[in-house]
């Protein structure tokens, strides 16, 4: 397969180095950046907001400007929380503390400085693995049969719930929640109508994009007016040159920086799980393997390097997955798969067969968006104190109505208007409680996926089960399935006695 | 009387779904001659959803909760849905131009006329990018 010719390599050009494409991308570089800096707003809420503006490009500038807008606001996400203490994407928090302790002491400009050239590079490490992986994952995949894909389907669904921050079994009630409202309408294998209480509207099967708006933005929305009081205070800090030093901790901290990347990588890779927890499982790498773990929380940079190039690799790694498999590596992929339906990019192993020119030019768009951060991202490191005095009064309508045009325009239905607002509800109150998003968008996406390969494999094996482990790499991924399960409650049991010994 | 958890309510409210779903899905076929039926995979979603639900309601922690930030939210979701609502009768501009207005006067408690400005802005704002500049409908 590959398919990577001259002449396929010379079309992504062409289609990247479009002035209309060119102008996309540094238009949603800048959307991108204002969003991941105002603290509320996420990265997820970006890509969100740009669905109804994608509906009306061309798929490649319509897929660039969702690349494009996350990798800047994962970087700008780091602006905030050096300057107020407030992660302006989930994707910042677990170095938060530490890098307004360092704005605090007097080297902000060295914490923005190295949230900008680490996310540069720990980007550049996530797009290469990418741009490396998709492909060959890709030829492999294509051997896959209905038992590989329900495997890989519940290996998804397995990692989602044990990698959601929090309680684990919050996480469970997510996700088949999720898998419930995938159950919704005609649209299973028996054609049967399932809990569409006589409506026609309902029968067709709920749209995916105006539940995530719901969920991932107007859910936001709701929690950002429940937090009108919370004060923003700036940290007094001198911005000049941010990039002086950079090269000298690169060249001090290059372990973490590979680290950082490739855990980042890696856990974007993990379906349901993305750059907010690549960030922290990073961080507490950093911290586990440091030489000098005692100044963590002290304002020490090694910990933003690591988790800083960890949380932007994790965006490109997210990527693999979703295009190979049509499996979401995160909450933004989750969001992109449906945009990719509508672009009739479909995600799966062909893509780089019937799509090669396409699939090359997102890659290019990738590198692209990360070495346009330098500039941009000087700038808005520049403009910070001006982008965070943004009146959040005028924020807050426009991004409302921004949601209620996205999920009209999809069917140019009042429906879709109606699933956002009742979903808007449902995910402010899960997570108002405790309850994480990812798994039930995750078993959203992946419900009809899930039902389809069970009920064609138990078809094709006549009821037996243990066809489901006889072919090797479906028996392989069904027993690294069965691990995933059981490792949680292992370690739960066996901390148990320990916990009471200790007492 | 002893003040209840979140949890515990959460626990409850799942209890009622996966209770709802138990019983819909036993009305369809669980297995059929092709394998498993339609209720197959509801059946056990409900199940799981009553497990889980049980031991919030037996186990759950307790948590701190902002009642005050909780009740603006939901006021603006009713507001949010009412607009929706009356969408059929007063069109975009007049129900989205007085949700605007509930979020900067009531929520931001910014004065009047500040709210009237930002409510005509953002309306005219969506007509020109939206129906003017990229031709798609508003709702």
């Amino acid at each position: 397969m590959g398919l990577l010719t001259a002449s396929v390599l010379a079309q992504a050009f062409a289609l990247v180095f479009d002035p209309y494409v060119l102008w996309v991308i540094l238009a949603s570089a800048i959307f991108g950046l204002f969003v991941g800096a105002v603290p509320g707003l996420t990265a997820t809420m970006a890509t969100a907001l740009l669905v109804p503006v994608t509906f009306f490009m061309p798929p490649v500038p319509a897929i660039a400007s969702i690349v494009t807008a996350t990798a800047m606001a994962i970087f700008a996400g780091d602006i905030p929380s050096c300057l107020l203490r407030m992660p302006g994407t989930p994707a910042s928090a677990a170095y938060t503390d530490e890098a307004y302790a360092m704005t605090k002491k007097g080297q902000g400009e060295l914490a923005l400085g190295s949230g900008l050239w680490f996310s540069i590079l720990g980007g550049l490490f996530g797009t290469a693995v990418l741009i490396a992986a998709a492909p060959s994952l890709a030829e492999i995949a294509l051997k896959f049969s209905s038992f590989e894909y329900f495997w890989l389907v519940v290996l998804g669904l397995a990692s989602a719930v044990f990698l959601a921050i929090g309680n684990p079994l919050k996480g469970v009630v997510s996700l088949l929640f999720g898998l419930l409202v995938a159950s919704e309408g005609l649209d299973n294998p028996a054609g049967f109508p399932r809990f569409t209480f006589g409506s026609a509207e309902l029968a067709g099967g709920l749209t995916l994009i105006p539940i995530m708006i719901g969920m991932f933005a107007v859910s936001e929305i709701l929690r950002s007016v429940g937090r009108i009081d919370e004060p923003w205070e700036m940290a007094q800090t001198k911005i000049g040159n941010v990039l002086h030093g950079m090269w000298g901790l690169t060249k001090r901290y290059p372990w973490q920086l590979l680290r950082g990347s490739a855990v980042g990588t890696a856990i974007g890779a993990l379906p349901g799980a993305g750059a907010d927890i690549a960030a922290w499982m990073s961080y507490a790498i950093s911290k586990r393997f440091s030489k000098e773990p005692e100044k963590f929380g002290t304002g020490h940079i090694e910990g933003i390097i690591e988790a800083g190039a960890s949380n932007n690799s994790a965006l490109a790694g997210a990527w693999i997955p979703a295009l190979v498999f049509g499996i979401p590596g995160d909450s933004i992929t989750a969001i992109v798969i449906g945009v990719l339906y509508i672009k009739g990019l479909n995600p799966g192993p062909t893509i780089f067969m019937n799509n090669a020119p396409a699939i090359y030019a997102v890659f290019m768009v990738f590198i692209l968006a990360n070495l346009l951060m330098l500039p941009l991202g000087l700038a808005a490191i520049r403009a910070a104190k001006q982008m965070l005095r943004a009146p959040r009064e005028v924020l807050l309508p426009v991004i409302l109505l921004f949601c209620i045009v996205g999920s009209f325009a999809i069917n140019n239905s009042i429906f879709g208007v109606a699933l956002m607002l009742a979903f808007g509800i449902v995910g402010y109150v899960m997570e108002e409680n405790g309850f994480p998003i990812a798994p039930a968008i995750l078993g959203l996406v992946l419900g009809a996926m899930l039902e389809e390969n069970f009920i064609s494999s138990m078809i094709k094996a006549d009821g037996r089960l243990l066809a489901f482990f006889e072919r090797p790499i479906a028996g392989s991924l069904g027993i690294l399935t069965i691990v995933v399960f059981s490792v949680p409650l292992i370690r739960r049991t066996m901390a148990v006695p320990w916990r009471r010994s200790e007492k | 009387m002893r003040r209840r958890s979140p949890d515990f309510w959460s626990g409850l409210a799942l209890a009622a779904l996966g209770g709802y779903i138990v019983v819909q899905a036993r009305g369809w076929d669980y297995l059929t001659d092709d394998g498993p039926g339609p209720g197959f995979f509801p059946l056990w979603y409900g199940v799981g959803i009553l497990a889980c639900s049980l031991y919030l309601v037996l186990f759950g922690k307790d948590s701190p909760s902002d009642w005050r930030g909780a009740g603006r939210a939901l006021a603006t979701w009713a507001v949010l849905a009412t607009s929706i609502a009356l969408l059929k009768w007063v069109g975009f501009a007049l129900s989205f131009a007085a949700l605007t207005f509930f979020i900067v006067a009531v929520m931001y408690r910014r004065p009047p006329v500040v709210a009237a400005l930002v409510a005509l802005g953002v309306v005219a704002g969506f007509y020109a990018v939206f129906p003017l500049a990229l031709g798609v409908a508003l709702p």
